[in-house]
């Protein structure tokens, strides 16, 4: 299958008032309904410096590598850029860009830090009012009801697409040419360009492809490949992971069957009500995601569904892509690492830098794969 | 059958024939910047010794952090499962392996038959790395296979306090200058690499028999300093070096 993919350059030239995001908490229906096109700016290995003079050396890539594509003009055309309150750093992020980057406008929200308490709902749907307003400022628009439907709608769609290719991926026959690297372009491809877009592109595929593997199940020849014979791992991380890391997995032979990445299969595993009041139908869809690590919830909720999830896709290990210096991965890695030991299922710890050390990787990956090996 | 293994390291390359369960002979010879070709006379050695030819070998595997490197490999191995199942040939009752190299150091726990249970590596830090004790006994113009007897020979250890080789160097000559005996500079050395190390391996299980792996096994300062620091007495096998080599030879046959 031919991937789609665009520059984060070319994607600002050609998409109508891109406005750049960087957490899963962003409400990206509303900024759509305003006639925006949430691209999500993702890290780059290239460290221009410009961000380092701004920010402490242990600050996480994730947010080092959006300043300093910014300070070097490469989000130049921006509309805007949109901020959650995911983690402290995130929020330092947003206290910066005013100041440094005043040629794109910075809208920035609180989301709750404790998602399961009795005044989260209230407190988001106050928040989210207020950023409508701000986001009608901008444009001068008003965002109806009718619109912000019809963009939840859309959203909803594309999300259901990517759930057909998460298990696709998770299943044992697949068409030439699927694997981690191909699953993960396709999911990142959710996230720079129009939903439209990518809706249009991809069902036609996850259609074909469909009709590849029942014909190759009904008369047991290629092109499907059996992976039947790979160890099968679930991946945990932040964003969406990288693509080194992914060749390395797949170099390695092993067969990626679901994650825990932020805008990974969490992100995409919950629709927003379509029958309801839509600025409420999203703040309940932003509390009702498994939370990241740097949100308050029941005490092991994400541990519990590591469990869950390893248990329904027959896994054989885990591997924590962890990136340096976030620290709220590290500290459930903790937890789900002792909960992983209890079951006796195995798992491996890596640690991300900016620039993906693919040798260091490789040793690691492959040595995990001959253990977890029958 | 006999089976060959290959462990292409930062500094030397590794060779190890069997016959069946037979080690029939082993080489060491320094890598140098050709890693192939370190490779083939390793290997070239190794057949030599054991007085047969290339046709003889059945099988090749190579490991090591130029495993891709060794011509004509059947296969490639990392050299964590390598080093287990190394370990496992040279003690049997080997439950961890602690293999410092020349440009990383490793924490394996092994099970039974020598399968790799659990790992964690250092490869981002020349720190408890052979490099370390490279530069320091550059530093202090000793000859590197003196440095451990040194080592234990001094009756206080200089306090080395820099994570970091760079630094830790800069440290090394403060401390000459102080006049600090060189021999307390060295034990503070090795204290430093051991403290280094022992603070990885902390994060497997550590559970008897640990053995030793790697060049730096040789260094019986190293080894003393991690037993007391690990608590745990630590086996040091004669062919500790070897222990990549002799695993990947024993995988060739599976």
């Amino acid at each position: 299958m031919q991937t789609v993919t665009h520059t984060l350059q070319a994607a600002i030239r050609d998409f109508p008032s891109p406005l750049g995001f960087i957490t899963a908490y962003i409400p990206e229906e509303l900024f759509h309904a305003a006639g925006f096109t949430p691209l999500f700016i993702f890290p780059t290995s290239q460290d221009r410096g410009f961000a380092r003079a701004h920010l402490p050396s242990f600050t996480c890539w994730i947010v080092g590598s959006v300043l300093d594509q910014a300070l070097a003009g490469e989000l130049d055309g921006l509309a805007a850029m949109a901020l959650a309150k995911t983690c402290d750093t995130t929020q330092g992020l947003a206290d910066l860009w005013p100041w440094n980057v005043p040629g794109i406008p910075c809208l920035h929200f609180g989301m709750p830090l404790r998602l399961d308490g009795p005044a989260a709902h209230t407190y988001l749907l106050a928040e989210l009012r207020s950023l409508q307003q701000r986001i009608e400022a901008l444009t001068g628009q008003a965002i109806s009801d009718g619109a912000l439907n019809e963009s939840i709608a859309l959203f909803n769609r594309a999300r259901s697409l990517v759930r057909r290719l998460y298990t696709r991926a998770g299943s044992t026959f697949q068409p030439d040419g699927w694997t981690a690297s191909a699953l993960y372009e396709r999911v990142r491809a959710a996230f720079e360009m129009p939903k439209e877009a990518y809706i249009d592109h991809l069902t036609p595929v996850l259609d074909n492809d469909s009709i590849v593997i029942a014909r190759s199940k009904a008369t047991q020849q290629s092109p499907a490949s059996d992976r039947r014979c790979l160890p099968r791992v679930l991946l945990v991380g932040p964003a969406l992971g990288d693509l080194a890391l992914f060749e390395v997995l797949d170099q390695a032979g092993v067969h990626v069957v679901g994650d825990l990445f932020d805008l990974g299969e969490r992100y995409f595993g919950v629709d927003a009500a379509e029958d309801a009041e839509p600025l409420g139908s999203l703040a309940d869809r932003l509390l009702a995601l498994l939370p990241t690590p740097t949100k308050h919830h029941r005490l092991g909720a994400r541990t519990d569904h590591l469990l869950s999830l390893a248990q329904e896709r027959h896994a054989d290990g885990v591997v924590f892509a962890r990136q340096k210096f976030c620290d709220p991965h590290g500290f459930d890695y903790v937890q789900m690492r002792h909960a992983l030991d209890r079951i006796g299922l195995p798992h491996l710890l890596l640690e991300l830098e900016q620039a993906s050390q693919t040798g260091q990787l490789r040793t690691r990956v492959e040595a995990f794969r001959e253990m977890i090996t029958h | 059958m006999v089976t060959a293994g290959v462990d292409v390291g930062a500094i030397t390359a590794k060779a190890a024939v069997f016959d069946g369960d037979d080690l029939l002979a082993t080489a060491v010879i320094l890598a140098g910047y050709e890693r192939s070709a370190a490779a083939t006379k390793a290997l070239d050695q190794a057949l030599a010794q054991a007085e047969l030819t290339r046709e003889e070998i059945a099988r090749l595997v190579g490991t090591g952090y130029g495993r891709i490197q060794v011509p004509n490999a059947d296969r490639t191995v990392t050299e964590i499962t390598c080093h287990a199942r190394g370990a496992f040939f040279l003690c049997p009752d080997v439950h961890t392996v602690i293999d410092i190299g020349g440009q990383d150091s490793k924490a394996i726990s092994v099970g039974a038959d020598g399968k790799v249970l659990d790992f964690v590596m250092n490869d981002k830090c020349a720190a408890g790395t052979g490099r370390f004790l490279e530069v320091m006994a550059h530093a202090l113009e000793t000859d590197l296979v003196d440095f451990g007897p040194i080592a234990l020979s001094a009756p206080h250890r200089a306090q080395i306090s820099s994570t970091c080789t760079v630094f830790a160097e800069s440290e090394v000559i403060t401390h000459v200058a102080s006049g600090v005996p060189k021999a307390e500079v060295i034990a503070g050395l090795h204290d430093a690499i051991a403290a280094r190390v022992a603070t990885m391996v902390a994060r497997i299980p550590v559970r008897d028999s640990v053995v030793f792996t790697g060049g730096v096994a040789r260094n019986d300062g190293v080894a003393r300093m991690l037993e007391e620091k690990l608590k745990h007495h630590i086996v040091v096998p004669e062919l500790a070096q070897l222990a990549g080599a002799i695993g990947a030879a024993l995988i060739a046959r599976e």
